[in-house]
């Protein structure tokens, strides 16, 4: 089953043109969720589109506890998106990547993959030097 | 942001739809709604709406402020 459409993949192709370092995405799944499943077929037909730059593994939540607990995992299915140097980029999608969420992914993916930051100078400093540690949650719906 | 301070800063993006408890939770009423959090002292801030990048960092440095006094202005 084709999760993409071919004007999607269209799409995806010239928008990944502008990919440069290597992104690699984190997928987390509960095998016999159906979201889960989704997710993964919608991130399978998106990493294919860029094999060489995007990849793409998927851990099973229950047999994966303990690099589950490390990444901070609570919720499937969660993609984690990590840099050329499989650094952890801080950024977690939880649920499935379609309507307004797939476009965070593919914002995030070429954030990631060029290392842009589109804050203004001033909140970069401000954010690069926070001495503790937050997380910023945006609950968002698909449509 | 996230990827700003990858160490300091988690960013979330939850769909709402799907998880219905936790969204119920968060008292997540309308979209976008964002959950600001830290650890120890367990503290949040929270807001409605597609805001700005200033209103962003002011909401952080509520979050982060233990005096009471954040300078807004900054």
């Amino acid at each position: 089953m084709a999760f993409l459409s071919d004007r999607d993949r269209q799409t995806l192709a010239e928008m990944f043109r502008d990919l440069k370092f290597p992104v690699h995405l984190e997928l987390f799944i509960n095998p016999d969720q159906e979201w889960s499943q989704h997710a993964q077929g919608i991130l399978s037909e998106v990493v294919g589109l860029m094999p060489d730059l995007l990849h793409l593994e998927t851990y099973h939540l229950e047999k994966n506890r303990l690099l589950a607990a490390l990444y901070g995992v609570t919720a499937v299915p969660c993609i984690i998106l990590r840099d050329k140097n499989e650094d952890d980029s801080g950024i977690r999608i939880i649920g499935i990547p379609a309507g307004y969420e797939f476009a965070v992914l593919v914002e995030d993916i070429l954030d990631v993959s060029t290392g842009r930051n589109r804050l203004r100078e001033k909140s970069l400093h401000y954010i690069r030097n926070l001495e503790r540690d937050i997380t910023m949650q945006v609950f968002v719906t698909p449509t | 942001m996230a990827l700003a301070n990858p160490v300091r800063v988690r960013a979330e993006s939850v769909d709402a739809n799907e998880f219905l408890e936790w969204a119920d939770q968060e008292s997540v009423y309308s979209v976008p709604k964002t959950v600001l959090t830290t650890k120890d002292p367990a503290r949040s801030v929270s807001f409605e709406g597609a805001v700005s990048e200033e209103y962003m960092i002011r909401q952080i440095k509520l979050l982060l402020d233990d005096t009471g006094q954040v300078d807004l202005g900054s």
